[in-house]
């Protein structure tokens, strides 16, 4: 055998050594039944083994067409919950990867019966703690986790991760953000707003897509900068745009901690706080990172980045929990490490 | 002057060796930065990547291992004077006559073995980025190794077949050559473009409607017309030379065909891709947009295996046309390649 190809095999034995050293948890392609459709996930338990039941964590994604890690957003995390023996799932979102239907055909309730067959799949996993059931969703998922927790009490806790409160109100407050940002004022923020507020009310009345489209093409200024959203867009927004977690908060009884970035320019922060304190039922924690954006990463890596471009990916992923919030992983863990531990001294006390 | 030939042989080894060393270690690493970066991503468990590993790998190891057999035939062909004392038997008990006969069913299934090892690389994985890097680079050696390894069983076959093809070249009929261009050079290539080509313009199409709901077939027209051209003139440029040796082994002959000039070959195939383009474009009056799977899977498949007929069908044209010239002109290409690598 020529020293070429022999070379080339120790490279490839020290490779595979890599792949196997570098992989620090198991992840399982899984299949979850949703109605009629089948959701593609990922379910990561912790390499070592043991016989006890696992604590399981439910991400829930944000907007957006999302893969069962969030494109390596959710891999820190993943990390962190497996080294402290707690699995995580988590699906591609519906058109995305293997999952059948299309994520903008949905609305924010069927988004919500996703989870609890999600719950339902956990209850029948041999190695899954069906009584240790925690969730944690980002920012759209703010209008989701509040309808299963107040209807599904086999959730135990939940982490919610710079979401809103009422739809409407977050797209002002996107809005207003974007167009102060980029230094406007006076009368030209007005007579923008006061676009945005007709195109709201066009929203409103669910006109058909072309009477948007016309209005947006002969009407939008152009200091507005906004585009025109496709039609299956418009008709997510129009679908879901009602939507205000106000009206399931009250019957959330469980704990509830609430993680926010002090430099969100999508999600009104002090607004979201008070009223998860003023409505939630539970025990509720906050804390707001600072220098911290609205995916917690942090200001001084992401700041000057488009979250859409590729660059931004490779830099999360090469950052990984450095890319986060500091503490925000910790803070994560912390929670989820007390609630299920706190289950367990529950179970003893009842025992004896 | 068997100690010349070891000589000759082993520095036409090595050099081929190492070409296709870091050949596969970088088209790997583009092809798998391909992957990575089309939508749905790296990390998403699904078909394509399964269909990466199971169709990529077999027939990555057979391309890599015929194409450097390719250019161990180009310089037999051209050097075979040189050692024309040598017994062809005491090469090769089993010369071969063409170098995608290196496809047998045992290296098949060796393929299919070393596929399943990545798959399985993969599947274990925890499918991070940095994982996956890691993981190409080790596709990267599965593939080495398999071409390299079946290119070791048949080099020596090929020189002795070469060889005895240089001394007593057969000519083949009209019918005759279109059944060995079929056999030996559309097919392989087909099957090959189709399978890896195919996967992902297919995989870039469904992470696109999976994104945005659907895709306009003007905008599908555009990329189809991007994919063709490209995948025309990579068949293209994988065959010509190959068939140009194929020709000077075994002269072969084509009615009608009397000239073909480089501008033409490229007006083919720029030219031709715009049947597909203008038939996407005209389809797009009437509907609009696509958002159906399987449709999509179908429009790149087709756009793929239309490029490569078209791709190799202009080579073909080509390299008869060169042959006409060559029989004015004793000097070829090959055999300047052949000057600059001994």
């Amino acid at each position: 055998m020529h020293p070429i190809i022999k070379s080339a095999i120790g490279l490839f034995i020290v490779l595979f050594v890599a792949v196997v050293w570098f992989s620090n948890y198991e992840r399982q392609a899984v299949e979850i039944i949703n109605q009629e459709n089948v959701l593609f996930g990922s379910l990561v338990t912790p390499k070592r083994k043991s016989n006890e039941l696992l604590p399981v964590v439910i991400f829930v994604h944000g907007d957006g067409p999302m893969s069962s890690g969030s494109y390596g957003y959710y891999e820190p995390l993943w990390q962190a919950l497996a080294n402290e023996g707690v699995a995580s799932l988590s699906w591609d979102k519906q058109g995305i990867g293997g999952s059948q239907g299309h994520w903008l055909d949905q609305t924010m309730a069927q988004r919500a019966d996703e989870i609890s067959a999600a719950i339902d799949w956990v209850e029948n996993q041999p190695n899954l703690d069906p009584e240790r059931i925690g969730v944690i969703g980002f920012s759209q998922a703010g209008w989701v986790l509040p309808k299963v927790l107040a209807n599904d009490s086999r959730l135990k806790y939940a982490i919610m991760v710079s979401t809103a409160v009422n739809w409407q109100q977050q797209g002002h407050y996107q809005t207003l953000q974007r167009l102060t940002s980029v230094g406007q004022e006076g009368e030209q923020l007005r007579e923008n707003l006061e676009y945005n507020a007709t195109l709201d009310g066009l929203l409103n009345e669910q006109v058909p897509y072309n009477t948007y489209k016309q209005f947006t093409e002969s009407r939008q200024p152009e200091s507005y900068g906004g585009g025109v959203l496709s039609k299956k867009r418009y008709e997510f927004v129009v679908n879901n745009m009602d939507v205000d977690a106000r009206n399931e908060l009250s019957g959330v009884i469980q704990p509830v901690l609430a993680l926010f970035g002090d430099s969100d320019d999508v999600v009104d922060v002090k607004n979201s706080i008070r009223h998860y304190e003023e409505e939630l039922s539970g025990l509720f924690r906050y804390k707001v990172y600072e220098n911290a954006d609205h995916g917690l990463f942090k200001n001084e890596y992401f700041s000057d980045i488009r979250r859409d471009s590729i660059w931004f990916g490779i830099k999360m992923n090469w950052l990984g929990a450095d890319a986060m919030a500091d503490s925000f992983i910790e803070d994560v863990t912390g929670f989820v490490k007390t609630h299920t531990q706190l289950y367990i001294e529950e179970v003893n006390i009842n025992a004896k | 002057m068997q100690n010349e030939f070891t000589t000759w042989y082993e520095k036409q080894r090595e050099d081929l060796l190492w070409g296709m060393f870091v050949s596969c270690l970088l088209e790997v690493l583009a092809i798998f930065a391909v992957m990575l970066l089309l939508t749905p991503y790296f990390e998403t468990l699904n078909i394509f990547w399964y269909g990466f590993f199971f169709l990529f790998i077999p027939f990555y190891i057979f391309s890599e291992a015929s194409l450097a057999l390719a250019k161990l035939r180009c310089i037999a062909q051209a050097g075979h004077t040189q050692f024309s004392d040598i017994i062809v038997s005491s090469i090769s008990d089993k010369p071969i006559f063409h170098q995608w006969q290196c496809v047998s069913t045992r290296a098949l299934l060796v393929t299919l073995f070393a596929a399943a090892g990545c798959a399985m690389a993969y599947f274990y994985s925890s499918k991070t980025m940095l994982v996956m890097l890691l993981l190409a680079l080790l596709t990267g050696m599965v593939i080495f190794i398999g071409s390299a390894l079946v290119f070791e069983r048949y080099a020596k076959a090929l020189v002795a077949g070469s060889f005895q093809q240089g001394r007593d070249p057969k000519p083949l009929s009209e019918s005759e050559t279109v059944d060995f261009l079929v056999t030996y050079h559309l097919l392989p290539w087909l099957i090959f473009a189709t399978c890896v080509f195919g996967l992902l313009m297919s995989k870039y199409y469904l992470g696109y409607v999976g994104e945005v709901g659907e895709i306009s077939l003007s905008s599908l027209a555009a990329y189809s017309y991007a994919s063709f051209s490209f995948v025309g003139f990579w068949c293209c440029h994988n065959v010509l030379q190959s068939i140009q040796v194929d020709m000077k082994l075994q002269p072969m002959f084509l009615s009608g065909t009397d000239k073909f000039t480089y501008s033409e070959l490229t007006g083919m195939i720029f030219g031709i891709g715009f049947i597909a383009w203008l038939a996407l474009f005209f389809i797009g009056f009437f509907v609009p947009v696509i958002s159906s799977g399987i449709w999509l899977i179908l429009i790149a498949v087709s756009t793929i295996i239309f490029a490569a007929i078209v791709g190799i069908l202009a080579a073909v044209l080509f390299a008869y046309h060169k042959l006409q010239q060559s029989l004015l002109s004793p000097v070829s290409s090959c055999s300047n390649s052949y000057k600059r690598s001994v």
